[in-house]
């Protein structure tokens, strides 16, 4: 019996458990509190959390790999091999030592096994120099990959951000845009502090792709800065994705005070006239603008800015209401949960513990508040030139995408100062704005620093 | 700024640039990327504009809506008759507008007399409701 007991023993995960586990397990009950108690973007922070959790977790056929060739994860020369042909591999196993041909690079020189199987050849022996997605080795195994590894394919291979922004497209009513179609230019200067937060994250250290991911939090859109973090810094993905999905649950506490401190109390009571109803054919017209102008711009967002109008289309036709109720429920609450945990099975201890993840959380802060004060400015520069009909400035927050949460800011900010004062549908124009905005500051990043 | 300008600041150089990349040129590469923002949604404000006047002016340019004299004689006259308050009657045809999202002629108003339960009401409403209006 006894025996059998040790045998059992050896056999659980609990000598698995590492220290950045359990360091780990205390940010997964932080997003928990945040994301149950206290409300922050619950539909997004719990499937993150709970796949941070499974992460953090010594879990089998959750995360591996399916086997096949062992790829070189960047450009590197082998430097030893610690298994040999015909050797029984497993998840976590070390299996060769790289050296970055970069040396800049702060890449881990550990290639670890990704998959369960049987080392069957190796490709590229020692002292060979490999580039990145080259074949190192092969592993061979009747057992298929974990259900996180197919899952998650659907950000590695971009299907989820554009799959979320086909709802978005669904849900999001532009009609507050094309009546005042100025506002446009309020949700592109909101853009500023994705420039800015660039220019401060390199002051850091960071690359550019790098600081480019981390500099579109400011854009709080989600689903592109994701889309944005895979195509130029998959290791920040994670990091990226909480500080982007924490600040926009924190809009009410981040924007009110940068509203105030840049619009004096006359600003803030002017009273802008009502929207002048859309047609049908106007709003049809709108989206396939949109499509054009931005795909023709910056082909690289094509995408984002073809589901988000694709979904707003269907919506606006008016003769797919059943296509339009999948994309606004079924289509966008499916990807939601997969995309949560998709990135919360990036927060590994080893990805997440590290100096760059509280540099993010710090940049990202930054990011948002500039993006507020970028659209409030806006406004106010415009309304140098309006003579009737003049802009609240307070609307130009909601330049910061964070749709509808920054536009119901200005709208209780407004209220603050004169309770007649209706601001919501004024502001979801910028509101809407921010969302392309973000989409082609995204799509001019990728487009310009993709290929390296 | 010149002395600034000449710190190399990332590891990883631009797509366009082949030399180190300095704060001048990040600065500037940031500058571009603000223009073709504010650029393409202050082309999309001016498109969204012509296009919006474009068709106001298209519908002015069509003669008033059901101001003929056989439509104008009939339902504006018959409302009043019926003795409804003019807010009753505005309510009923804003109703009908959000419903079926098209031009209509408002015939009559008649009060629905039944005996059938409420709770019948709301079910056969729920059951009409889930289907198209055609």
């Amino acid at each position: 019996m006894y025996d059998n007991l040790v045998n059992f023993l050896q056999l659980t995960a609990f000598n698995l458990v590492t220290w950045q586990m359990c360091v780990m397990w205390i940010v997964v009950l932080v997003l928990f509190y945040l994301a149950v108690f206290k409300e922050f973007e619950p539909l997004l922070l719990v499937p993150i959390a709970f796949g941070a959790l499974i992460a953090n977790l010594p879990t089998q056929g959750v995360v591996n790999q399916a086997p096949g060739p062992v790829l070189a994860p960047f450009d590197a020369r082998v430097v030893a091999w610690h298994v040999q042909v015909g050797d029984e591999v497993r998840e976590g196993m070390k299996l060769a030592t790289l050296a970055p041909t970069n040396p800049n690079a702060r890449d881990e020189p550990v290639l670890v096994a990704r998959s369960h199987g049987k080392v069957i050849s190796i490709v590229a022996p020692v002292g060979a120099v490999v580039l990145e997605g080259q074949s190192l080795t092969e592993v061979y195994s009747n057992e298929p990959g974990g259900l996180f590894y197919y899952l998650s394919k659907g950000i590695h291979w971009e299907l989820f951000p554009p799959l979320i922004f086909l709802g978005v497209g669904a849900l999001t009513d532009f009609g507050p845009l094309i009546a005042r179609p100025i506002t446009l230019l309020l949700g592109g200067a909101a853009q500023l502090g994705v420039a800015m937060t660039f220019l401060g994250a390199t002051l850091l250290g960071f690359s550019s792709g790098e600081a480019a991911s981390i500099g579109i939090i400011g854009g709080a859109d989600g689903p592109t800065a994701i889309f944005t973090a895979n195509k130029l810094a998959p290791h920040l993905l994670s990091a990226i994705a909480v500080a982007a999905y924490s600040y926009m649950s924190l809009v009410p506490l981040i924007q009110p005070p940068i509203m105030r401190l840049l619009t004096t109390k006359k600003e803030r009571l002017i009273r802008m006239k009502s929207l002048r109803p859309v047609s049908k054919l106007e709003r049809l017209l709108f989206a396939v603008l949109v499509t054009v102008v931005c795909i023709l711009l910056v082909p690289a967002a094509s995408a984002l800015i073809a589901m988000l109008m694709l979904g707003n289309f269907l919506r606006e036709c008016g003769v797919t209401d059943r296509l339009v109720k999948a994309s606004q429920n079924e289509i966008i609450n499916v990807i939601t949960i997969f995309l949560g945990t998709s990135v919360g099975m990036t927060m590994t201890g080893e990805a997440f513990l590290r100096a760059e993840t509280l540099k993010i959380i710090l940049l990202g802060v930054v990011a948002f508040g500039i993006s507020t004060a970028g659209g409030i400015l806006m406004a106010k520069v415009l309304n140098l030139f309006i003579r009737n009909d003049r802009i609240n400035p307070l609307i130009g927050s909601a330049g910061v995408s964070a749709v509808p949460m920054a536009a119901r800011v200005s709208h209780v900010e407004g209220q603050k100062y004169d309770t007649g004062n209706y601001l919501l549908m004024h502001a979801m124009g910028p509101n809407v704005a921010g969302v392309i905005g973000t989409a082609v500051i995204a799509g001019y990043y990728i487009a310009t620093l993709g290929g390296h | 700024m010149a002395v600034l300008s000449l710190l190399p600041l990332s590891t990883m150089p631009l797509a366009a640039n082949t030399g180190p990349v300095t704060l001048l040129y990040q600065v500037g590469y940031q500058a571009a990327g603000m223009m073709i923002v504010l650029g393409a949604l202050g082309g999309l404000w001016l498109m969204v504009s012509a296009l919006g006047r474009a068709l106001r002016l298209t519908r002015a340019g069509q003669p008033p809506v059901a101001l003929s004299a056989a439509a104008s004689s009939r339902p504006i006259a018959a409302p009043l008759e019926t003795g409804l308050d003019p807010r009753l009657i505005a309510a009923i045809s804003a109703a009908i507008h959000v419903t079926l999202k098209s031009r209509f002629q408002l015939v009559s108003i008649q009060p629905e007399h039944t005996h059938t339960p409420a709770w019948s009401q709301e079910g056969r409403r729920e059951i009409y409701q889930s289907h198209r209006v055609r």
